[in-house]
């Protein structure tokens, strides 16, 4: 029996005296008969002695707002209801605390009640912190739905859950009309005179993770069937476990954009058009005068005219590869033909066209020879000679005398890959991510050898419009290697 | 005797610069300056080649050619097109109301026009 009484007495102090929370015991007039350790803690009452000759009373510590709800729980208790309630109380000289408090009926053996129990624990911080997350939820959401650019956010399972009001006014569709829809029902970007999309760029966010780009020139199939020029990203977001679990999808109308950029377009064409004329007749006239047809020119008389038609020459470049940039820029991809070739005519075509300049700049090109160069791929050849003849230029350019280039076709898997190998002055490290940007020249790059700075700009452009990919490995003053891979089955358009 | 070539060029100083290369290799050079005085000329003088500009004040070289093209008497003069317009589609185009050939002006040096006009003109 002893022990017994000793294993409730331990019981008893671990359930409630070492409890933190405030247990509070009492009678049916709900004066207080019992508090514990954590509740004199909580109240700042040294002892239960001093609570209860003090006729103390909870209620006198809840603030008046609250003291119908209390009242309301032990009126509820007197009749075996449980109830948990909130309510704020104040001590003296302290700050509000807010408290979640259960009050519920003791009953005797006999299934009468009484006393009441009340268990409660402050819950102050936790509201505050609720408060935080509620208000930083109404700060998020107030900047999502008033941000200039359409937010439409996609869960996991393809589904709307976010679509603000910018989203609204692009799309014409009203927030109730999309919110819960699969999204490719409602958000359908569009691209080129075909109108389709090579590739949704959402689904594939969702499966790579990695954050995609609306495509360049891509438009936004609207409500009312009007398309508008739109530009954005789609970026992933993930779960706690870290798995995708939906996309943001954010965009912005830009007609005006797009405008100013057709216009552009458009002034540098009809410019770069115009100037083709005056150009025409330096090359001629300083051809005539070269041919000395019309009359002879002494050695530095001649020396003269070559510089102006060498000159004029890279004026020319230089409107040509502006047209084709503004074809790039417009959209207007360039217009590939491909058929089944051998890259064999096309390297050895551009070799014989750069054979005047190697031999000028005293640097020797190496043909490597391999069953590549007849494997017969779907390419425009033109396009692709442009692109083999402005690797093998650079690399004689960019070579020093004595220099070596070698040129090579190579199989691998389902492409073919040529690579233009020098042994010049290579391009700095830091430099290199920059090499396929317009109007990029190295730093290491002498004034007179500089090109117009588009012609790895366009040649990535057509490679790529070929599906293949280019590419180099440089060291400074040691050389460089360009890399094009051609894809060897594809479809001819 | 010598074979007559009209050049319709809007532009003086290219006509100038043409003129000079082809009289050098003993062609007869006519000018005209737009494409209706071009046309007159066609019929009145029958060249043996045209050397043709697009882009010209009033009717394009686009129309020249439709024109000619559809005339019995003029069908067979062979025309190279000699303009500013670097296109596939200019070119095809021009190719299907006839031109025998479609050069863009600065890619082309006086020699390559040269060889393409002893080439038609025969």
């Amino acid at each position: 029996m002893k022990n017994n009484n000793k294993i409730i007495e331990n019981k008893y102090e671990l359930l409630v005296e070492k409890n933190p929370d405030c247990i509070k015991l009492f009678d049916l007039k709900g004066n207080l008969t019992y508090i514990n350790k954590g509740g004199l803690k909580e109240h700042r009452l040294k002892n239960l002695k001093q609570a209860l000759e003090n006729n103390w009373n909870i209620k006198d510590t809840i603030i008046d707002d609250d003291k119908k709800i209390f009242d309301q729980a032990i009126k509820d208790a007197k009749n075996g209801k449980v109830s948990i309630i909130e309510f704020n109380h104040t001590h003296k000289g302290s700050v509000n605390e807010t408290c979640s408090e259960l009050i519920a009926p003791i009953r005797e053996s006999d299934g009468s009640i009484s006393q009441i129990i009340g268990i409660s624990r402050d819950i102050s911080e936790l509201k505050r912190i609720q408060r935080a997350l509620q208000e930083n939820e109404s700060r998020l959401n107030a900047i999502v739905e008033n941000i200039g650019d359409a937010v439409v956010v996609v869960n996991k399972d393809g589904k709307i859950t976010t679509f603000n009001k910018q989203a609204s006014n692009i799309s014409g569709f009203k927030r109730g009309e999309v919110l819960g829809k699969k999204y490719h029902d409602i958000i359908k970007f569009i691209i080129g005179e075909d109108k389709k999309m090579k590739e949704d760029f959402v689904k594939t966010t969702m499966r790579c993770g990695k954050i995609a780009n609306i495509p360049n020139m891509a438009e936004l199939a609207c409500k009312n069937k009007l398309n508008k020029p739109v530009d954005g990203t789609a970026s992933p977001f993930k779960d706690e476990k870290n798995k995708i679990a939906g996309c943001v999808v954010v965009f912005r109308d830009v007609t005006k954009e797009r405008e100013v950029s057709r216009m552009k377009t458009e002034f540098v064409s009809i410019t770069s058009h115009q100037l083709r004329t005056p150009l025409s007749g330096i090359k001629w006239f300083s051809e005539l005068l070269l041919e000395e047809k019309i009359g002879t020119l002494n050695e530095k008389q001649k020396k003269f005219v070559r510089q102006i038609y060498n000159d004029n020459n890279r004026l020319i470049a230089l409107v040509k590869d502006l047209l084709n940039v503004s074809k790039i820029e417009s959209g207007k991809k360039f217009k590939i033909k491909k058929k089944p070739t051998s890259l064999k005519n096309i390297i050895d075509s551009a070799i014989k066209e750069i054979e005047p300049l190697s031999k000028e700049a005293d640097v020797q090109i190496k043909r490597i020879e391999t069953d590549a160069d007849n494997i017969a791929i779907n390419i425009d050849k033109e396009k692709i000679g442009q692109v083999v003849y402005h690797l093998i230029n650079n690399a004689t350019k960019f070579s020093k005398p004595k220099g070596e280039i070698k040129i090579k076709a190579e199989k691998s898997d389902d492409s073919v890959i040529i690579s233009v190998k020098d042994n010049g002055i290579g391009i700095p490290k830091k430099q290199q991510k920059y090499v396929f940007d317009k109007f990029f020249r190295a730093s290491n790059v002498p004034i007179e050898s500089a090109g117009t700075g588009l012609g790895l700009y366009i040649s990535k452009t057509i490679i790529e419009n070929h599906g293949g990919k280019i590419w180099l490995e440089s060291k400074e003053n040691k050389g460089t290697t360009f890399y094009i891979s051609l894809p060897i089955n594809t479809k001819t358009k | 005797m010598s074979k007559k070539i009209l050049v319709i060029e809007d532009d003086s100083i290219l006509q100038d610069a043409l003129r000079e290369a082809l009289e050098i290799e003993g062609f007869t050079v006519l000018q005209a300056l737009e494409g209706i005085t071009g046309k007159k000329m066609v019929k009145e003088i029958q060249p043996d080649l045209i050397i043709l500009d697009l882009i010209l004040p009033g009717e394009d070289g686009y129309h020249f050619l439709c024109d000619l093209n559809e005339d019995e008497k003029t069908k067979n003069i062979p025309i190279i097109v000699l303009t500013v317009v670097e296109s596939e589609t200019s070119s095809e185009e021009c190719k299907a109301y006839g031109a025998v050939d479609y050069l863009v002006k600065s890619e082309n040096t006086i020699q390559d026009i040269l060889k393409k006009v002893k080439t038609y003109a025969k």
